[in-house]
């Protein structure tokens, strides 16, 4: 907590010294495939950019503003950027705690923020030194609030050390340091005539109070000013851009500031903090700048191989957005298609879906392209997965049967596998680092990915069971077709049992190979076993004639509570090996998501057999004796 | 051919044994224990729900525990692949995949009765040659006389335990146990006891509290009454697991070294760790992977190994993965998970069996359940 020795105010008065104002907006351009080291990753700058902009404002894009036109506004104009409204808290606690107003919009700028800090350094002070199972839930997001907010401080200053902004206008000054008057010199070029400058400090050290002061020592008192303002930036350490040595392979990168600690810079060093001077000093120029040739040049120098393009397209291409619009669209035109009846209509449907589908095959192969690692790996991974792994069975049910089931159950579930995805994608980079038990590429793509797809599977089934359910009530009458659907659904519950159960052995294998035992017993494996036993259940009860047609479909169709519970529940039991952390919000979403479920399987099933459905039809048609 | 004899009742039985309602129910049943026990584990801790729920005969008093439950899906699956599999095309896939199945549930009782693990740590350049259970205690006592080893005397089980009485022909002392409890916090005793209390137990005592969820987070202590000594010293003594004190007594003129600690189970071999490497992300301090040089020591015979993330070392019955590591005490020191299991390969086999069944049902089977047929084309067309 250095932080604390500075009030926040102080700082921002201190930079918006050396602070530029740009009449226009900037635009950052191709600063976004600059390489930056974040997260225990090398990743381009416009990704590092969208993982801080959601952090401070719960979306990658601000008032239309690109993330990354956003981040180098904050780093080269700050004093625009701490008036924007960028962190929307809705720790309503925070906020009253930092005695600000509450800002119906949830929306505070950076000033807002950092005058309720500076009022509040004393409580904060003492909360940070509290032990942090002592704070009250209040407290610690007050504490995590006033972290985010000296972290954008930082992030603001991390530039600051690569611009030519130390001035000396005084001649005889200027001379003894090596300066010319009137130019702007970078820290690292002042690092150089650092010993000359103490030379002159000591002169003025020797005088006395009272004595006159020449217009040169005033000039040196100024230069002493901006040099310590400067100094106060060498924290921001956030944006490492620097790889330190030339032959490093891995390792940490550095931070400009971190580079420039006041040490003899070696030549490497020298040369690349040259390459990013080259490209502040481009933007100070005009905000417009055109930077390619110096991020290319800086990324050239760094020789790593790191698929920055793919990533830019993969950042830009918002895949699994526009595979969403196509799921969507695919869902309207069915709508559309049962209303009107016409092929053209299914044809457009089915088109639509398989477009969303192959967006979402390109969103996932990029991912296994960028990251060299197969497509599941965490649980927003899963989640975009599962959601594949559903429209791809789907799809091929459609091409079989033609029947508008597989459209309906593809286009109803990409859609809201999508829409959980992306509450998922709101936590930051979604290319992280893994544990180092998960660090496995044989496992992940055996185990993880075989388990996910027997997710799928088994969300397919149950939601074939679902339709099912429904043609009873709509349809009591076409008893074929109900046969046929419950057929389906039986055939898909094979499926997910293939998958299921061996993805489950597979885990456990992975088990006994990495920690020696192949079934401990942990929630997470015990999640996939359930799965596996629920689906056996209905298989075996359908054998032994205990599941007749209608029961077996309200069974199968409580299929996806299972999945839900293995998939997400067992993560707030928080034992084992595998959890993942959650908040309040999974907990509550998985028992309204289980109720609904229940009573649409169960209400529907009670429903069709207590009403008779079909089996009294009305009019004079006779039940066969 | 003769008349119909009636079945025998041991034949009926067999072919009721057989019966898929069996399995529909027992797995109904295990679905029940299986939400229950893991639910459980966030109140009491994975190895206890693990004991109570699945490793039990029986649960809640009367009702079936996960082992009596998978017992009899043993069974039921045995009768049914005896009594009831008559061999047709259609069937071959459910066929194999069941043999699968009674394989691995059988894998699973060697398991269950033929294994043990227990973790390894060994500081760098440090040689060891046993590992401990996770959670079973013994009670140890060493004369430490001999020049060339230490002679071990151990107690487990129904030893540890009130009231148990511990002696042995070897030792010239008699132990019993007045206290003893599986969680305990130590507390100073004011003022000091000295009669009749030796060692350890004269300045401190126990305070027995609620068990930990990570079971081998307790530490257990006991309080003991020892007869038969040298001396005057016949008296109350005192152990907790992790003590790092050594206790001692003295008795027939020869010091013993006794002491409450995890199980340990002695290996034919000996491990020497050379070399802890731990690496992380660049810019965090997560873990990227970790990995362990050893020298694996048999008889004169030395042999370099690397353990790392699933990479572990396989020696005789015995395997060594890589689990975790101490760091900040003086050197690294590695913790290996040791596993010693005779049914480790029947998962391996078995699920290649159930995948290929599996395989063989779903090409058999789904390709009829998911066709349209004619009628409903029929009836949407019109």
């Amino acid at each position: 907590m250095k932080h604390l020795a500075l009030t926040v105010l102080s700082v921002c008065f201190a930079l918006s010294l050396s602070a530029q104002d740009y009449e226009s907006p900037v635009r950052a351009g191709a600063l976004e495939a600059l390489i930056v080291q974040d997260q225990g990753r090398l990743k381009p700058l416009d990704t590092f950019a969208r993982s801080q902009l959601l952090l401070y404002h719960s979306k990658s894009t601000i008032e239309g503003q690109k993330a990354i036109d956003w981040l180098l506004e904050l780093m080269i104009d700050p004093r625009k950027s701490y008036e924007r409204k960028v962190f929307k808290v809705f720790e309503k606690e925070a906020i009253l705690g930092l005695g600000i107003g509450l800002n119906p919009d949830n929306v505070y700028s950076f000033m807002d923020l950092s005058r309720g800090i500076d009022d509040h350094m004393e409580s904060l002070r003492g909360l940070s030194e509290k032990a942090p199972e002592d704070r009250s839930r209040g407290e610690t997001q007050l504490l995590t609030l006033y972290r985010k907010v000296m972290q954008y401080l930082a992030l603001s200053r991390s530039l600051t050390g690569l611009r030519a902004d130390i001035i000396v206008n005084n001649v005889e000054l200027a001379e003894a340091i090596g300066f010319e008057p009137g130019k702007g010199y970078t820290y690292r070029e002042f690092l150089q005539s650092r010993e000359a400058l103490a030379r002159e400090l000591q002169v003025l050290q020797g005088r006395q109070e009272g004595d006159s002061i020449s217009e040169k020592e005033s000039a040196l008192v100024d230069l002493v000013q901006q040099l310590q303002g400067k100094m106060a930036d060498q924290s921001a350490d956030l944006l490492r851009l620097v790889k330190p040595e030339q032959d490093q392979k891995e390792g940490d990168w550095a931070s400009p500031w971190g580079i420039l600690d006041g040490r003899q810079l070696s030549v490497w060093e020298s040369d690349r903090i040259k390459e990013l001077e080259a490209i502040v000093a481009a933007f100070s120029k005009d905000s417009f700048a055109d930077v390619s040739t110096e991020v290319a040049a800086a990324n050239a120098s760094s020789n790593v191989p790191v698929k920055y393009n793919a990533e830019l397209v993969y950042n830009k291409g918002n895949f699994f957005k526009y595979s969403n619009v196509f799921y969507i669209l695919a869902f309207v035109l069915l709508l559309l298609f049962y209303a009107i009846n016409v092929k053209i209509v299914r044809t457009l449907c089915l088109g639509s879906l398989v477009v969303g589908f192959l967006l979402h095959t390109v969103g996932i192969a990029l991912r296994v392209y960028i990251m060299a690692r197969p497509p599941v790996t965490t649980l927003y991974e899963s989640v975009i997965f599962v959601g594949w792994t559903l429209v791809l069975v789907t799809i091929v049910l459609e091409f079989i049967r033609r029947d508008t089931l597989g459209l309906i159950i593809g286009s109803a579930a990409g859609i809201s596998l999508h829409f959980i995805g992306f509450s998922y994608a709101a936590e930051g980079d979604t290319l992280g680092m893994l544990v180092a038990v998960l660090n496995t590429n044989f496992w992940l793509g055996t185990h993880v990915l075989t388990i996910t797809i027997g997710y799928g599977v088994a969300l397919a089934a149950g939601l074939a069971a679902h339709a099912y359910l429904v043609m009873r009530v709509i349809f009591p009458n076409k008893k074929a077709w109900h046969r046929e659907i419950y057929s389906v659904s039986y055939g898909i519950c094979l499926v997910a049992v293939f998958f299921t159960t061996f993805g489950t052995i597979l885990g456990g294998i992975w088990g006994d190979q990495s920690w020696g035992r192949f079934w401990g017993w942990d929630p997470k494996e015990n999640g996939a076993l359930l799965i596996v036993m629920w689906l056996l259940v209905a298989i075996h009860g359908r054998l032994a004639g205990r599941l007749k047609e209608l029961s077996f479909s309200v069974f199968l169709a409580l299929t996806p509570i299972t999945v839900a519970v293995a998939w997400f529940g067992v993560n707030l039991l928080q034992v084992g090996l595998h959890s993942y952390g959650f908040d309040d919000g999974t907990a509550m979403n998985l028992l309204y998501f289980s109720i609904g479920e229940v009573v649409f399987a169960i209400g529907l099933g009670l429903a069709i057999h207590f009403l008779k459905l079909g089996k009294k039809p009305s009019g004079s048609q006779k039940v066969s004796a | 051919m003769s008349e119909a004899k009636p079945k025998s009742s041991l034949l009926k039985f067999a072919h009721f044994m057989a019966k898929p309602e069996i399995f529909f129910y027992t797995a109904i049943w295990l679905i029940v224990l299986l939400v229950y026990g893991t639910i459980d584990q966030k109140y009491n801790g994975l190895y206890l729900a693990q004991q109570k729920y699945f490793s039990s005969w029986f649960v809640w008093g009367i009702f079936p525990g996960g082992r009596l439950a998978m017992t009899i899906v043993f069974f039921n699956l045995a009768a049914k692949l005896i009594f009831n599999s008559p061999i047709r095309f259609n069937r071959i896939g459910t066929l194999v995949t069941h043999g699968g199945m009674l394989l691995l549930l059988l894998g699973g009782f060697f398991t269950a009765y033929f294994s043990n693990e227990g973790s390894m740590p060994i500081p760098e350049g440090q040689i060891s040659s046993y590992y401990q259970d996770y959670h079973e205690l013994e009670f140890a006592v060493t004369d430490k006389s001999p020049d060339d080893h230490d002679a071990v005397v151990a107690f487990s089980n129904e030893y540890i335990k009130e009231g148990a009485v511990i002696a042995d022909a070897d030792l010239p002392f008699t132990i019993t146990v007045e206290t003893f409890h599986r969680n305990v916090d130590i507390v100073r005793r004011e003022p000091e006891v000295t009669d009749g209390v030796f060692g350890f137990a004269q300045r401190f005592q126990f305070v027995p509290k609620k068990l930990e969820n990570e079971f081998a987070q307790n530490m257990a202590g006991m309080v003991l009454n020892i007869e038969g000594l040298d001396g005057d010293t016949d008296g109350t003594y005192m152990l907790f697991q992790f003590m790092q004190v050594p206790q001692t007594v003295v008795a027939g003129g020869k010091e013993y070294v006794i002491d409450l600690r995890n199980k340990r189970y002695q290996l034919p071999f000996a491990i020497e760790l050379m070399d802890f490497t731990k690496k992380v992300y660049p810019g965090t301090s997560k873990a990227s992977h970790y990995s362990s040089l050893v020298n694996v020591i048999e008889g004169g015979n030395k042999r370099e190994v690397l353990i790392s993330m699933n990479e572990p070392l396989r020696n005789l019955d015995y395997t060594f993965y890589q689990a975790s590591f101490i760091e900040g005490v003086a050197e690294d020191t590695t913790v290996l998970a040791v596993v010693k299991n005779a049914g480790r390969n029947f998962p391996y086999i078995s699920s290649i069996i159930m995948a290929i069944g599996l395989f063989l049902h779903l090409l058999i089977q789904v390709p009829k359940l998911v066709k349209r047929s004619k009628k409903t084309r029929e009836v949407a067309a019109s």
